[in-house]
């Protein structure tokens, strides 16, 4: 019996004053693939940058484990060297920092990549395996990180980028906003090829049913006013396509 | 040997004990210049414009802009000329150990071995070492220091001294022309390119000590030269001074590039007049980098004189804590179709003010002159200072002149992203930082650029804990 990718025990969290998540209580084992929903507003942004320990996204109650351990006193950096990744709706650009130069750097903050022993032309020949399976042009590595990227070449990067780094827990918000049906693809063809290769357990905050089709996932959560009012399934699934979040 | 190792080696040396052959004392007076005089046995000539130079420098004060404190500089407590030889050794061998062991752990010979053309090292007021390359000696090439510069070529030089930079432009220039000792004198004859850099590395050891270099190169008619500087010293709890005044011509169709990494200690004051006259279709770029100093009051010039020639000032700076990086440019276009391109980045932590102070000029009666000035600046704390100050004076309609500047706080959400991905908050910055100043530090050779690098990284995890 392995331990549970994430368990999440009456997370409260308040931001400037505001309750944003309330008695919040989940359970996501690896390989699961959970899907969070709800209205604009609802807190899942929230919950996701909680997890990953944004500096304004503290909680005020509860818990956050990962594996056996809280994670309440690490470093966001921390939490990534230990298996928890997210990929961000809008991925920042950073002038002046190549790709290349910024995943070398990055990649040697994973022990458990032992990748302090991958020379540099090891390195790269992942980094190309890689990079073909996400549809990244080579020369992508000598770009600036993120800059003058199209929205779907970002999400490309944050694909790659998941598939570096093999955490056993991976965060994606709206990671299907504005993408091509080619892209779309390669999304969905990566969370099934870490769910199978590492284990990875996913959450998954997205508003799109062809793409929630395509994951099949484990389990829907619907959340509102910073509740999960709801978890379920199939049926779950089917109640919100046919009568919306506020009726169901 | 690899980039890494060499990154090993540049290591901050501490000060050594050495004996001085040569010693002014503290204070600055007639006796001070007349010591250095007899030292360096130099014309009565040389003498009387030392001490009309200390006049001027008796006579000017600060310039309005710069922090008052400045006024309390205690001229007297200093010690303007002190050298431990006045043999300039030609292999390393000959250099006395403690002196070689400073300039090895700076890497000095190793890059010499490795990619110069010649190195001249400056260990207080004299050279301790210099040496080029026989062949470029063959060509006519002439790498010395000011005395031997002046008394050896005065043909070459005289022309061209203190007129660049007169002896009353500022009050350190007035300084400098009274107390000079060392920096490089270099001649490029016509039509040769050396194709490795020569370097000088200045070095100042003696506490409560000057150095006032004096650099001096005369590129030729479609000659092309890159010359590099460095400087450091030991951090002393008293004050240092670095007064140099850099001279430099390009000649018709000449191309110079002059390189500096500055990282003096932060109790040196560092009061530097650079200004370079360029002929026609000739090209100089300054690329200058400061990140040391208490203080820093440097804007590289360009005369622009010739019909197109062409000049750039490429410029980091970097202050933390009670440090003032106060740098800049000043072009003067004095011909038609002249260019001229200023990229100034600096970076402020803490309450360390690093920005820009400009002019560009163009002389009224000019044609098609074109001047494209950016500055940035980068703020780590949320109460950091800066200051972007540029007059520019155009005369004429058929100019093309561009002013862009702007100011930005380090992205928190672009720290966050990067330390989502793993890098500590420190390293997230140190990337984020060197990013910033990325498109300059490549214009510096490689080795430069992974010092210049490592010495970012320092600073900004110094400013992180």
């Amino acid at each position: 019996m392995t331990a549970n990718a994430l368990r999440i025990e009456n997370l409260e969290l308040e931001v400037a004053g505001q309750k944003i998540l309330q008695a919040l209580s989940m359970t996501i084992r690896p390989s699961e693939v959970h899907i969070l929903m709800g209205p604009n507003g609802a807190g899942k942004s929230s919950l996701a940058k909680a997890i990953v320990g944004h500096p304004h996204y503290v909680p005020q109650r509860g818990h956050i484990i990962f594996g056996e351990q809280e994670i309440d006193p690490w470093t966001p950096d921390k939490r990534a060297q230990m298996g928890i990744f997210m990929a961000f709706q809008s991925p920042c650009e950073v002038e002046g920092v190549s790709v290349a130069n910024f995943l070398r750097t990055a990649i040697r903050a994973y022990p458990h990549l032992q990748a302090s022993q991958y020379a540099a032309t090891q390195f790269y020949n992942h980094l190309y395996t890689l990079m073909d399976q996400v549809g990244l042009k080579r020369d992508f590595t000598g770009r600036e990180l993120n800059r003058g990227f199209s929205g779907g070449e970002k999400k490309r990067l944050e694909m790659l980028q998941m598939l570096l780094f093999q955490p056993r827990l991976a965060i994606l918000d709206e990671i299907d906003s504005s993408l091509d049906i080619e892209a779309f693809q390669i999304v969905v063809n990566t969370i099934h090829f870490l769910q199978k290769s590492c284990g990875t357990g996913f959450l998954i905050i997205t508003h799109s049913m062809p793409f929630i089709e395509q994951i099949c996932p484990s389990c829907i959560h619907l959340l509102k006013f910073g509740r999960i009012v709801q978890s379920g399934c199939a049926e779950l699934l089917e109640r919100i396509q046919k009568c919306g979040f506020h009726e169901s | 040997m690899t980039l890494e190792e060499l990154d090993v080696i540049a290591m901050e040396p501490e000060a050594v004990k050495t004996p001085y052959a040569f010693n002014a004392g503290e204070g600055l007076n007639e006796g001070t210049i007349r010591y250095m005089v007899e030292a360096k046995k130099e014309s009565n000539a040389w003498l009387q414009f030392r001490l009309n130079a200390l006049q001027v420098f008796r006579s000017k004060t600060i310039p309005t802009w710069l922090p008052t404190w400045l006024s309390g500089i205690d001229y007297q407590h200093l010690s303007y000329y002190i050298a431990e030889s006045r043999n300039v050794r030609k292999t390393w061998e000959e250099v006395p150990t403690n002196i070689k062991q400073t300039f090895e752990k700076l890497g000095i010979p190793e890059r010499e071995r490795r990619f110069l053309a010649g190195v001249e090292a400056q260990f207080d007021s004299e050279f301790a070492y210099a040496k080029m390359r026989t062949q470029l000696e063959q060509q006519g090439v002439i790498f010395t220091d000011s005395t031997e510069g002046l008394r050896q070529y005065p043909e070459i030089f005289e022309p061209y001294f203190a007129k660049i930079v007169p002896v009353q432009d500022n009050k350190f220039s007035a300084l400098n022309s009274a107390v000079f000792s060392g920096g490089s004198f270099i001649y490029v004859p016509k039509g040769v390119k050396v194709q490795q850099p020569l370097q000088a590395y200045f070095r100042i050891n003696a506490e409560r000590s000057g150095q006032f270099e004096r650099t001096l190169i005369v590129v030729d008619e479609g000659a092309e030269l890159m010359y590099m500087e460095g400087c450091t010293a030991p951090a002393f709890d008293t004050q240092n001074l670095h007064s140099a005044v850099v001279e430099l011509v390009a000649k018709k169709g000449a191309k110079l590039q002059y390189i500096t990494v500055q990282n003096w200690s932060s109790n040196v004051l560092n009061l530097v007049t650079k200004r370079g006259w360029v002929e026609e279709d000739a090209e100089l770029k300054w690329i200058d980098c400061n990140i040391g100093s208490r203080i820093t009051v440097k804007y590289p010039g360009l005369i622009l004189k010739g019909r197109k020639a062409r000049g750039e000032v490429l410029s980091i700076a970097l202050a933390h804590d009670g440090q003032r990086q106060d740098t800049g440019a000043r072009i003067l276009h004095l011909a038609d179709e002249t260019s001229s391109n200023i990229v100034s980045k600096s970076i402020s932590i803490g309450q360390g003010w690093a920005g820009y102070r400009g002019q560009v000029y163009v002389e009224p009666g000019l044609k098609h002159c074109r001047s494209s000035t950016e500055c940035h600046s980068l703020l780590l704390g949320e109460t950091s200072p800066t200051g972007t100050f540029p007059i520019l004076e155009i005369s004429g309609d058929s100019h093309n002149v561009r002013h862009e500047a702007s100011i930005a706080c380090i992205d928190e959400e672009k720290l966050f992203y990067l330390q989502q991905r793993g890098l500590k908050r420190s390293e997230a910055l140190s990337l984020s930082v060197n990013g910033f100043v990325n498109d300059l530090v490549r214009m510096f050779p490689l080795e430069y650029s992974v010092e210049l690098k490592r010495l970012i990284d320092l600073e900004v995890e110094n400013a992180v804990g």
